[in-house]
């Protein structure tokens, strides 16, 4: 290959390689003007669409002005500065002012002073921040000083027309009222809260919270200071995990809480203090609801007790001691006396003998002293001796049923043969009626009366005494001792009745006497369940005298009948007839405790019904119940039918005597007032016991087994002791004995040989009386008795006494069981 | 394949043997586009390909020495005519990161008909940078001399280390470690 062709294709491909850069700007140079074309025609259509779109731009922003204007918050723009640059229509009646007023003023200027500071922190941290919003409310003025409260949202708007606040503002002064009411609202509960706490805490109440599983949420220090533990120590656990005696532990079992929502018991327990010692609280517990009245716990309130109660303890220990020397006193006073008592006889009886002997007159002058002294020595120890017993309890008082017309005449022709003063006249009167029987002690009526007739004699010289005897109504009667004597000055009437007391010391000299002879008459008077009044003038005269509760109505039912020996009121059968549900509740426990059988009717008819189908002891009769009352009820018991001779006590609540003629009227014998006590309604009782006809009780007896047998407690407690167990010891004794010897008795009746019954029935009768069975035991004994006089009935009671011994054995069973 | 490439080439191939030897292999290799290059013209691949193979052949070196020295003869030439491209970047990993990101987005933009390698970064620490090239041209000895002078360009003392993915050499990775 030559160089000159080499060079000349380098120059030839150079030559081509220019051309065809060349074409290739050319072409370039093309392309970019046809571009250049295009990107003018665009850009006139990009200037076409700006035009179009700032024209809607200006329509909008005119929209939006006008909504804005017409809105009904209320808008306005601020500068940094703070002042007002525009404001819409609701903003200018929500400052009643104008566009020109408002424009330009400083918005200080329309906060509430005492806001001022808020606003301007507020815009400054909104400032600072660079938050996008913020809302706040503020108090603002108008023009007529009214105050507006405003909740505005606040941009920061930053746009060409610069930098500035813009506010949308809505009035929330009534909101705003209404808060500021309840704010109020809650200061005021919570200072109401403040002044029950302040109260609470100065009544040293300590008060602990429980929540609903009673673990305690709040405890005040008055608590924690009682029983000495922090609050850490108890929080979250339950009282009786640390504080409460475990016995205490259901007393504040939430079980039982708010069944009652009205009443919060009080109970008297005992809380463990920290250091060990017990300390005694009241505390009371009552329920926390919340709103939907579901119990959520409960607030236990407590008061320390413990020093009441050391109190209490130590009275308790000064009365025994007190009651103890009291005892000691009284028995010393009965021993003492007593030991007087046999050398004193002994000096009184020495003297009689002494006086019998020949003395000449010193010496007999000598031995009416020492007589004299005697007596008087007696008589005061004598005394002494009552009122030792009486105040010890050792006086039984028993009821005797006596004409007390007849009791008192004796009384006073006692007194007459002791005293015979020829100036003094001694009566009794009485009014126009020939005997009036009492249920009372004879002995103590007696000792009453001589007595108070004894004391009038002393001081009686000239006049009369009167011994008196009153009916004041059916039930009861005034006993009275009058004198016309030396009278008592008024304002000793009220010692007179005190031990070892007389109105006068110079009555002692002048009458001498112990000074207890009134003192046993008014104690004697309330074992009797009487009082004794005085009534008397100085110089004119004295008058004692007590009531006496009298039978009249009954005694003509009593003297017609039967002088059976005393059943005891357990034999009785009564009917009824009461309404009150809780009176039938009383009267029904009262004889349950008594063993006395009883029917029940709640009116009037039911009670007749009930009284033509069995005998009755007695029937309690209440006045007033529906459908038939207690008259209409007893006029037709009366009138026919088993019960018509039956005593029928009425009982009444009303007083009114119209009431008790009435009721006496129609029949009824007696009356209990309601409400009346166990006691009275025994008393009562009693007095009907007699009244059981001996033939009543016999088909009683053999009418009905097991039922009738009756263990007498006491017996029991008697022959075996307190201990139930050997009591049941005794029990299994008796079925095993008696068992094998009711086989015994058995064969003895069917001998028919009066000696066998006689020594069988003396063999078992003791067991009977042993167990309680007193009944029994007086069956067989009577038995016995007429077995040994040749009574040849007692062949006939086999199945009688058989019949009772396995009632007897069946009871016994049963209360092993 | 874009002019310039043609161009630096035969502009190489002068310097290095004479006009003579690039006289010589467009003679032999009769390209159809005729031969006369220009930088802003565009010309088929398989030219250039033909007149590396005949250069290889008339010199006795290897075409992948060839284009390897290629790669790094063009450095200067890139470096010289888009200095934008390599003052951006404060480093040499920084700069690798960028071909794929920056560099070919931007030729394109001025050659749209431009046909560029991927170079995609797998992993980029201080220490280590994965690059994954791939070209149906097969050209990666031809990169791996514009990293060197890359290297060099920016002061660098790092270790090349290419590893073929596919075996044909269209996926090769590079790991520069320093």
């Amino acid at each position: 290959m030559s160089e000159e062709s080499s060079i000349q294709r380098r120059l030839s491909r150079e030559i081509r390689a220019r051309k065809s850069a060349e074409e290739i700007l050319e072409q370039k140079a093309i392309e970019l003007y046809n571009a250049n074309i295009k990107l003018t025609e665009l850009n006139k259509k990009l200037e076409k669409e700006v035009q179009y779109k700032s024209n809607q731009l200006v329509q909008n922003e005119m929209i939006y002005k006008s909504l804005v204007d017409e809105a009904t918050d209320s808008i306005f723009n601020f500068s940094n500065e703070l002042k007002i640059s525009y404001a819409n229509s609701k903003t200018l009646e929500l400052f009643g002012v104008s566009s020109e007023e408002l424009i330009g003023k400083e918005i200080n200027e329309l906060v509430r002073s005492d806001y001022l500071d808020y606003a301007t922190a507020f815009l400054t941290q909104f400032w600072e921040n660079e938050d996008p919003d913020r809302y706040v409310e503020l108090p603002l003025k108008n023009q007529l000083g009214q105050e507006v409260w405003a909740g505005i949202n606040l941009t920061y708007v930053k746009d060409s027309t610069g930098n500035y606040f813009s506010a949308i503002g809505r009035d929330i002064t009534q909101r705003k009222n209404i808060e500021n009411n309840l704010e109020k609202a809650i200061l005021q509960l919570e200072r109401s809260e403040h002044k029950y706490r302040g109260i609470l805490r100065n009544m040293q109440l300590g008060i602990v919270e429980l929540d609903i599983n009673e673990n305690v949420q709040e405890a005040n220090k008055i608590f924690l200071d009682m029983i000495g533990y922090s609050f850490e120590e108890i929080r979250h656990k339950t009282p009786s995990d640390v504080y409460l005696v475990n016995e205490n532990k259901p007393l504040i079992d939430h079980k039982n809480l708010g069944q009652d929502p009205t009443s919060f018991p009080v109970y008297d327990v005992k809380l463990n203090h920290k250091s060990g010692r017990e300390i005694n609280v009241l505390i009371s517990l009552a329920p926390i609801y919340n709103l939907e009245g579901e119990t959520t716990g409960s607030i236990v309130i407590h008061y320390d007790i413990t020093q009441r109660h050391l109190l209490q303890e130590k009275m308790r220990e000064a009365k025994e001691l007190a009651e103890s020397a009291r005892k000691a006193e009284q028995k010393f006073l009965a021993v003492m006396t007593h030991e007087i008592r046999t050398p004193l006889n002994a000096i009184l009886g020495m003297s009689h003998l002494l006086a019998d002997t020949n003395l000449d007159d010193e010496q007999n002058e000598y031995v009416e002293l020492v007589k004299n002294a005697a007596d008087m020595l007696q008589a005061l120890v004598s005394d002494i001796l009552d009122l030792s017993k009486i105040q010890a309890g050792k006086i039984d008082v028993k009821n005797e049923n006596f004409d007390l017309i007849n009791h008192l005449d004796n009384c006073l022709k006692t007194i007459q043969i002791r005293h015979s003063d020829p100036n003094v006249k001694l009566q009794f009167k009485y009014d126009d009626f020939k005997e009036l029987w009492t249920d009372t002690d004879k002995k103590l009526i007696h000792q009453i009366v001589i007595n108070l007739l004894d004391n009038a004699m002393k001081f009686t010289h000239q006049g009369e005494i009167i011994l008196g005897l009153e009916r004041v109504d059916k039930n009861y009667a005034t006993l009275s001792v009058s004198d016309t004597g030396i009278g008592i000055a008024k304002e000793k009437l009220n010692i007179i009745f005190k031990e070892f007391e007389q109105a006068d010391d110079q009555i002692h000299g002048t009458y001498g006497g112990t000074g207890l002879g009134l003192s046993i008459c008014q104690k004697l008077a309330s074992l009797l369940g009487s009082k004794l009044n005085v009534e008397s003038q100085e110089g004119t005269g004295t008058k004692f005298s007590m009531r006496i509760k009298i039978n009249q109505q009954l005694k003509g039912a009593m003297t017609s009948g039967l002088s059976q020996p005393n059943k005891g009121i357990s034999g009785l059968k009564i009917l009824i007839a009461e309404d009150n549900k809780m009176n039938q509740k009383y009267i029904t426990k009262l004889l349950d405790k008594k063993n006395i059988q009883y029917d029940m009717a709640s009116n009037g008819v039911e009670a007749v019904r009930l009284a033509s189908l069995s005998l009755y002891h007695v029937i309690l009769m209440d006045l007033h119940m529906p459908e038939m009352d207690g008259y209409e009820a007893t006029k037709a018991i009366r009138s026919k039918g088993k019960n018509s001779k039956t005593p029928i006590i009425a009982l009444t609540a009303s007083t009114m005597q119209s009431q008790k003629d009435e009721a006496f009227k129609v029949g009824m014998v007696d009356f209990l007032s309601k409400p009346f006590s166990p006691t009275q309604l025994f008393a009562l009782l009693d007095n009907y016991c007699d009244n059981i006809p001996e033939k009543n009780v016999e088909e009683n007896i053999i009418g009905e087994n097991e039922s009738s047998v009756v263990f007498d407690e006491n017996l029991i407690r008697e022959y075996l002791g307190d201990d139930k167990d050997d009591q049941n010891e005794m029990f299994e004794l008796f079925l095993e004995t008696v068992s094998a010897e009711r086989m015994e008795v058995e064969g003895a009746f069917d001998s028919k040989k009066l000696d066998n019954i006689k020594m069988v029935l003396h063999k078992i009768k003791p067991t009977f009386q042993m167990i309680g069975l007193k009944d029994i035991f007086q069956l067989i004994g009577e038995n016995e008795k007429a077995a040994a006089n040749g009574d040849v009935n007692v062949v006939n009671r086999k199945s009688l006494i058989l019949d009772r011994i396995d009632s007897a054995l069946e009871s016994v069973k049963k209360r092993i069981q | 394949m874009k002019g310039i490439v043609f161009t630096e080439f035969l502009e190489m191939v002068e310097k290095g043997h004479g006009y003579d030897m690039v006289d010589t292999i467009i003679e032999e290799v009769n390209p159809p586009s005729g031969g006369a290059y220009t930088s802003i013209g565009t010309y088929p691949h398989s030219e250039i390909v033909q007149l590396i193979i005949s250069l290889g052949q008339h010199t006795n070196t290897a075409v992948p020495d060839l284009l390897h020295s290629f790669g790094r003869y063009l450095f200067d030439t890139f470096a010289k005519n888009y200095p934008s491209f390599f003052e951006k970047p404060s480093n040499a990993f920084e700069f690798f990161d960028s071909i794929d990101e920056y560099i070919h987005v931007e030729v394109l933009k001025l050659y749209p008909d431009a046909q560029l390698p991927t170079f995609e970064t797998k992993l980029k620490t201080d220490k280590e940078l994965h690059l994954v090239y791939e070209s149906e041209r097969k050209m990666a000895m031809f990169a791996l001399g514009l990293m060197e002078k890359g290297l060099e360009y920016y002061k660098e003392d790092a270790e090349i280390d290419m590893q073929y993915v596919n075996d044909d050499g269209s996926k090769v990775l590079f790991v520069i470690s320093k």
